[in-house]
């Protein structure tokens, strides 16, 4: 960590969406401190907040900044996409859900644009430190999203679990990169880049040890087989809409920062077996996740398994890191972000008990009900299985091409086959929807015009994705060409 | 035996020690004890290689990582005192409503 110069010219406007995010949470809780008539507006200023994130994208400065700790650059801005868009419409889908639960609070959105912070500066992240604060900064804000509702023991169950968990995972995440450090003398990761680039370096024992620490800890945030086994009950306990950010944007921000690792490993890789653990973990991922999803009724809980599958997908690509690859994960994770909390978000319109199951039963028949919502649910499940015309296909079909283009036919045949078995699953939501009768006292949809916006907002992207790619792809190209490019 | 091996050693050991208690024992604040364990398992490493390197970045890491641990140890006491209120009991397997 070179601390000279300390700061560079424009380091204000690197971390511009990230201030806006912290000053607007902080704006958030006084706000709600100081004028609590107003509570129900939160939610409503929480949009406005995450908008001007947005759009204080376009005066970033580009380049590295902080004594080469923090690089802004165009991959950066394409996974800020994500993060800002998940956190839309998680806070769209909570503002009824909240209401609805009587939560009042404009904590909830703090904590929700706090853990955006931290994914953006896991993005960001040039040094092993930038990484692991920003993993902590967004860990810490799940855990209490994840016990929000204080009162119901299954929200508390899953913030437990997710916390020991998470806190197990830390520790062995810190272990690797003590290791890391201590082999490659920096934990900035241009420094470590270097280092692996020396053609006389010998990959030690504790080199591998090191590695397969740092991939066990990311593979419990990830959710990856074998380390998934909490993401079915955090999910299932979770608030709803906090499930499907979760499913969602921590994943994304974890991908991009192995990516940065992995791309800085680069020229060992050929010679270690590292690698063949990530794609043992991919294969294990995809299987699992897909055939103990078939068994599920609970739709949160099959949405989490579906979702280890859905990450095993996108390991297949980190397997060789190209531009292709980075390309690839970058647009899986906007469409995954659309598609999974659209799901997500029909789920937490469900107006029950939310200590009891959301199962398949209560969406019976929907579709004659609420045509909207049912579209909407229909829609996403489509793309999640990754039929055309749907953004779920041209994403997977982006991941599974530059895997065959990699060489990985082989893995990439067992995430076809699996994802053609996943279908079964995906469409058997629509076949509730549509083709089942909705029997008496059927679970009412409760869902308001924020809601509602979010679930468009899910379908409109999803669809111009599928059928109009080729902006998006151009932008993550030539992100990724330039991420890769040093 | 260099001295670098020795306080490897000693941290993996301590490591272990956490990593075991996290697995076997029961008892919530125990558990967070051995997350604290295994974290400043990581601080020693990290100051012993600093100290071999003569670099000061392991230093500055392990500041930042016991800031982290009392974060994290907080929002953790935290859940504990809810899961007391809601159970009366602050076992582990006392969390278990959740399952496929």
């Amino acid at each position: 960590m070179n601390l000279t110069p300390l700061l560079e010219a424009h380091w204000i406007n690197a971390i511009l969406p990230e201030l806006v995010l912290c000053i607007g949470g902080m704006f958030l809780i006084l706000f709600d401190a100081f004028a609590p008539k107003a509570r129900s507006l939160t939610g409503p200023i929480a949009v406005v907040i995450f908008i001007l994130c947005a759009w204080s994208q376009r005066f970033v400065a580009v380049g590295t900044f902080f004594g080469g700790t923090y690089e802004v650059g165009g991959i950066t801005r394409v996974f800020d996409i994500t993060f800002v868009l998940a956190g839309i419409l998680c806070t769209l889908l909570s503002a009824d859900y909240l209401e609805r639960e009587g939560i009042t609070g404009g904590e909830f959105y703090a904590l929700l644009m706090w853990g955006t912070v931290g994914m953006m500066m896991m993005a960001k992240g040039l040094d092993l430190l930038i990484i692991i604060l920003g993993l902590e900064l967004l860990s810490i804000c799940i855990f209490v999203l994840l016990g929000f509702q204080r009162r119901l023991p299954v929200s508390n169950e899953a913030s437990l679990k997710y916390f020991l968990m998470g806190a197990f995972a830390t520790g062995f995440i810190l272990y690797g990169t003590a290791l890391f450090y201590g082999a490659t003398e920096s934990t900035n990761i241009n420094v470590m880049a270097r280092w692996f680039a020396n053609p006389d370096v010998t990959i030690t024992p504790l080199l591998t040890v090191a590695f397969v620490l740092l991939m066990a800890g990311f593979g419990f945030k990830l959710a990856l087989a074998p380390f998934h086994p909490w993401a079915p009950d955090v999910y299932q306990g979770a608030p709803t809409p906090v499930a499907g950010w979760l499913s969602v944007a921590p994943k994304a921000a974890t991908l991009i920062a192995l990516i940065r690792i992995f791309h800085a490993m680069g020229p060992v890789l050929p010679q270690t077996k590292w690698m063949t653990i990530v794609a043992w973990l991919a294969v294990l991922s995809m299987i699992i996740g897909n055939s103990v999803a078939i068994a599920q009724r609970d739709l949160k809980r099959m949405l989490a398994y579906s979702g280890i599958a859905q990450v095993g997908y996108m390991t297949i690509a980190m397997l060789t890191i190209n531009e292709d690859a980075v390309a690839s994960i970058a647009i899986y994770t906007i469409v995954y972000a659309l598609m999974n909390l659209g799901a997500f978000g029909v789920i937490s319109m469900l107006a029950k008990n939310q200590n009891d199951p959301q199962t398949l039963d209560d969406i019976a028949g929907l579709g004659w009900r609420r045509p909207f919502h049912a579209l909407a649910l229909a829609v996403c499940m489509f793309s999640l299985s990754g039929l055309p015309p749907t953004g779920g296909f041209v994403s997977k079909f982006y991941i599974f091409r530059t895997a065959v283009q990699s060489g990985h036919t082989g893995i990439a045949l067992i995430g076809i086959i699996t994802s053609i078995a996943s279908v079964y699953y995906y469409l058997r939501v629509v076949y509730y929807l549509y083709m089942k009768e909705s029997a008496e006292g059927q679970t009412r949809i409760d869902g308001g015009i924020f809601a509602t916006g979010a679930l468009a907002i899910s379908i409109i992207g999803i669809f111009l994705i599928g059928i109009w790619p080729t902006p998006l792809f151009h932008a993550a190209s030539y992100a990724a060409h330039l991420l890769l490019a040093r | 035996m260099p001295e670098i091996d020795a306080w490897l050693m000693l941290s993996g050991t301590i490591f272990t020690v956490g990593l075991v208690g996290v697995i076997i024992r029961r008892n919530m604040i125990t558990v967070l004890m051995c997350i604290e364990l295994m974290l400043n398992a990581v601080n020693i490493n990290l100051v012993a290689f600093s100290h071999r390197l003569g670099s000061l970045e392991g230093q500055v890491f392990t500041i930042f990582i016991i800031t982290v641990a009392a974060g994290e140890a907080a929002v953790g006491l935290a859940i504990i005192i809810q899961l007391y209120r809601l159970r009366s009991s602050i076992n582990v397997d006392e969390a278990r409503e959740l399952n496929g």
